[in-house]
């Protein structure tokens, strides 16, 4: 007799922190109602009957926006599972995570290019076949369809496989499940059944070679895919249901794994089978189909960007991070409900910034009121204070929900961190949970701080384990491109003449290097840079745009809260700041000097 | 298991068993590590095998690795040369999945006949990265059922401050893909060594529901046990992870605590296993996915190894069997 070695289990004790980010994985269905706020998270988008991929960092939400699209999600927002199926377009989502080691088997890049590519669609055929039917047992009660519905349901599904091949399977299903009884848990043992003869085939031919020999079955999009879809549709009687295909962490895919999802969409057979990717941008490694040709926009998917860029009171990201606070502040049941309460600004610095306002409104008189007096009050009242404070030695405060939100450079789970371990931190120095109404500002001060060095040293090392030798070269670059543009937002914010005081964004003109894109890439993938593109003023097309993360303002002592221009880099100030920061520092002021009108302002409607 | 220094492995008697036992093939691998060839260099006269391979990846023989991996490449080849009828050399590769596995079948396929009923073979396991020693003895076992596979491993004396740095990619072993089940979750089973930044980076490719954290006790070495744990730490303190027990240089004991966990879990879970401990520990993660094929064995590639300072010294020289295959006749 063996013996259990396990020694125990964790240590952890559940945590009344409302600020705790779990994978959704681990969440009941009422726990993702819960936590999630629909409004402004574009899944409203994402409903619609077309494919859409759907882009963003870890942490983004992309995962608990598709689980929350989930049946047992839906049939708790209606009230009913059926009235989950009042809509002029009804759907129904079934969620396919791709894990690693899943999908992308190094078995094979043994076989030959053609037969990889009909097993692995094969293989994803009977992954989303798998959680259809366990989707239809597990999320519906049993009474929900007709007597034989769904008897006649895995009958017809499991024909649309040739005959000799899926026979042993069947047989072997049968065996262990009842079809009459249980037609969904025997379609799964079906399914594991052809499962098993893929992992037993790659075995086997990574052992002898291609003398191996398949025995299963194989599926394609027409021939299984399509027609599972039609046969979901009479399942559920409903001819004009969509099925939503979820394909959550696509990045795990192969390059040619990705190809086949791209033939399924480039089909625009979104009656029937709508595909929702979910992926990492740059981890997207191809929009060819199979047969080479391209996916484009708006044609053939539509696209969302789960990560936002405005951070400003007005943006939509502003209110859903507010809304999402908010909700948790109320699920902990703690006696704050409000986030603008519960994190406050420091109130010295405020009086402070209003002192400098008055002072800032008598400046525009004596310049001889230059445009606008709110204009001229709201783009140099913050950069006066920042110069203020730099000149009597203060720290600035980055105290206040409304800070948090900018320095969490559009990404959600960037502002939930943070908050999560203030709330820690007020716990540890004594307070009990309930008695928590507030974050005191040093406190939040003092996180923040930390989670922005966070980013500029620890990350660094974290990322430089995360890459290959050969590119340790141009993360060194990287780090020096940070430095040299925080250096250079820093002396602009803190120059009383400066014109564009708070940027935090630079455009490039003229032809990069392939060198300092690559650089420029891996700012973009590692987020110390977003990437947009804006249009050029001489209607030239559309000009390259990079925004510093704005998690980095408090270790460079920049203002994060509004878009007032960019910088425009020529590609050897771009090579100079990868080098060296004080020499490009010194060639960038000396522009300045040079130039009576830097950068123009350019309004923040005309980004996009 | 038995265990011998240098010296008594070296005296050994042709009469001992083993001596007595002629082997079909003896396989080793060059690398940049002094102790690859410590055990050949130890072979006692009157061992003799009819063929000799020895593994080399490719990468190793350029660039800062390359001085010493050919150096010890040349001396494996010359040591060999007195023990066996001959000696080739295969180059394989570190980095890609696909030319570790062809170099290692094609030399298998010359070397061994095919009608090979029960080839005798001894693995000198010392300095095969973790993969390559799987694959390798994959092909072995599955190609020759009947095969009988000597193992021997010199210990280091001690080890680097730090032994591999950085990650490039996390892929499934080949011929240990296993089979993964849509709706059920994923636990990951580590057997973990001085490497938990390795550690760290599966958890967070694999995004386990539950992490499994087997610490080598009793250790290959005492000091080792601490090392061990204190290495690990970080990984402990996640949530979601459990930690266990497995001896480390004891090849059927380690197969035994993970046949166990698979027992017990391996219905209700996709199981990946992670060995990043001894070879002797690693192989028996071998033996456990061939009783449970469902079971996926992962490996996280790293961005370097410390060159200069891996290992020194040679302790020990332990030798021992691979234990015959157990079937699951049902999955």
């Amino acid at each position: 007799m063996t013996t259990n070695p396990i020694l125990g289990s964790s240590q952890t004790q559940p945590t009344k922190n409302p600020f705790v980010v779990e994978s959704p994985e681990k969440l009941t269905p009422q726990q993702i109602i819960d936590l999630f706020v629909s409004k402004h998270t574009h899944v409203e988008s994402v409903r619609q009957r077309k494919h859409t991929l759907i882009w963003g960092t870890r942490g983004s939400g992309k995962s608990m926006m598709l689980r929350y699209l989930e049946p047992r999600c839906q049939a708790l927002v209606a009230g009913d599972v059926a009235k989950m199926f009042d809509s002029d377009s009804p759907s129904l989502a079934i969620y396919c995570p791709c894990k690693e080691g899943q999908f992308n088997k190094t078995e094979l890049q043994l076989l030959d290019p053609n037969s990889a590519m009909i097993l692995s669609e094969h293989l994803l055929n009977l992954a989303i076949a798998d959680r259809v039917a366990h989707c239809c047992r597990t999320q519906f009660p049993s009474d929900f369809f007709r007597a034989c519905g769904p008897s006649t349901f895995a009958r017809s599904v499991s024909m649309l496989f040739d005959g000799a091949s899926i026979r042993s399977s069947l047989r072997e299903a049968s065996g262990k499940v009842s079809l009459d009884e249980s037609p969904f848990a025997w379609l799964e043992a079906v399914f594991a059944s052809e499962n098993i003869k893929i992992s037993k085939f790659l075995r086997l031919n990574s052992i002898h070679g291609q003398q191996g020999t398949y025995e299963g079955a194989t599926s394609g999009y027409h021939d299984f895919l399509l027609p599972l879809m039609k046969a979901v549709q009479q399942l559920f009687d409903k001819p004009e249901m969509s099925l939503y295909l979820l394909i959550d962490d696509a990045d795990k895919l192969t390059r040619s794994q990705q190809s086949i999802i791209n033939t399924w969409i480039a089909n625009r057979d979104q009656q029937a089978i709508c595909v929702k990717v979910s992926a990492q941008r740059d981890e997207y490694r191809t929009f060819h189909t199979v047969s080479g040709s391209l996916i484009e926009q708006p044609h053939d998917y539509s696209e969302i960007d789960v990560d936002e860029l405005y951070t400003n009171s007005k943006s939509d990201y502003f209110d859903k991070v507010m809304l999402i606070a908010d909700r948790r502040l109320k699920l902990a049941k703690l006696p704050a409900t409000s986030i603008l309460e519960f994190l406050p600004v420091d109130a010295a610095e405020l009086e402070l910034l209003n002192k400098i306002k008055k002072e800032t409104e008598l400046e525009w008189s004596a310049e001889g009121n230059p445009g606008d007096r709110s204009d001229y009050v709201d783009r140099y009242a913050t950069a006066r204070l920042f110069q203020h404070l730099s000149r009597s030695k203060r720290r600035k405060s980055y105290a206040g929900f409304q800070n948090l939100v900018h320095l969490s450079s559009g990404v959600v789970r960037n502002f939930l961190d943070p908050c999560y371990l203030m709330f820690d931190k007020c716990v540890e120095k004594g307070q009990g949970i309930n008695d928590i109404t507030f974050i005191p500002p040093p406190i939040q001060n003092d996180v923040i701080f930390r989670y922005s060095e966070d980013l500029l040293l620890m990350k660094f090392e974290d990322i430089r384990k995360d890459l290959p030798p050969e590119h340790w070269g141009k993360l060194k670059g990287l780090r020096t491109l940070i430095e040299s543009l925080g250096r250079l937002f820093y002396q602009r914010l803190h120059d009383r003449s400066s014109r564009e005081a708070r940027l935090f964004s630079f455009s490039v003109g003229g032809n990069i290097p392939e060198d300092i894109e690559e650089i420029l890439r891996l700012g973009v993938r590692y987020r110390y840079l977003q990437h947009r593109t804006y249009s050029s003023k001489d209607g030239g097309g559309r000009e390259n745009w990079y925004i510093l993360s704005r998690r980095l303002c408090p270790v460079f002592k920049l203002d994060p809260t509004g878009f007032e221009g960019r910088v425009t880099l020529k590609p050897d100030d771009l090579g100079l700041a990868c080098q060296d920061p004080l020499k490009f520092l010194r060639r960038r002021l000396k522009a300045a000097e040079e130039s009576e009108h830097p950068t123009l302002f350019s309004r923040d409607e005309d980004e996009s | 298991m038995k265990s011998y220094t240098e010296h008594s492995l070296k005296a050994l008697l042709p009469t001992d068993p083993f001596c007595k036992v002629k082997d079909d093939l003896f396989v080793a691998c060059a690398s940049f590590e002094s102790r690859s060839i410590a055990t050949a260099r130890s072979l006692p006269p009157g061992y003799w095998a009819c063929q000799a391979l020895i593994y080399v990846n490719r990468e190793f023989l350029c660039g800062e690795p390359g001085r010493p991996t050919r150096g010890n490449m040349y001396s494996l080849v010359d040591f060999l040369a007195r023990h066996t009828g001959s000696t080739h050399v295969v180059e394989g590769s570190w980095l890609c999945a696909q030319k570790q596995w062809e170099s290692l079948r094609s030399s298998f396929d010359e070397l061994i006949p095919t009608d090979a009923v029960s080839p005798a073979i001894t693995i000198d396991v010392t300095t095969f990265n973790r993969e390559s020693l799987l694959v390798m003895t994959l092909l072995l076992r599955m190609r020759y059922p009947s095969s009988s596979i000597r193992l021997l491993y010199a210990a280091p004396q001690t080890h680097g401050e730090w032994l591999s740095r950085g990650f490039r990619i996390v892929r499934n072993v080949i011929g240990f893909a296993g089979t993964q089940y849509p709706n059920r979750p994923t636990l990951l089973v580590v057997l973990s060594g001085f490497e938990s930044e390795r550690t760290l980076k599966l958890i967070e490719e694999h995004e386990p529901a539950l992490v499994l954290l087997g610490i080598g006790d009793p250790p290959s070495r005492v000091d080792f046990l601490n090392r061990n744990e204190a290495e690990q730490k970080l990984v402990l303190a996640r949530q979601d992870v459990r930690p266990f027990k497995f001896a480390a240089t004891d090849l059927l004991a380690c197969r035994s605590s993970l046949a166990s966990l698979i027992n017990e879990y391996g219905g209700t879970y996709n199981v990946i296993l992670a060995p990043m401990s001894t070879k002797l520990s690693t192989l028996a993660a071998l033996t456990v996915a061939e009783q449970f094929p469902d079971t996926q064995i992962t490996y996280c590639l790293p961005g370097e190894y410390n060159v200069t300072d891996y290992s020194t010294g040679v302790g020990d020289i332990f030798l021992t069997e691979m234990p015959a295959r157990i079937i699951q006749l049902a999955s």
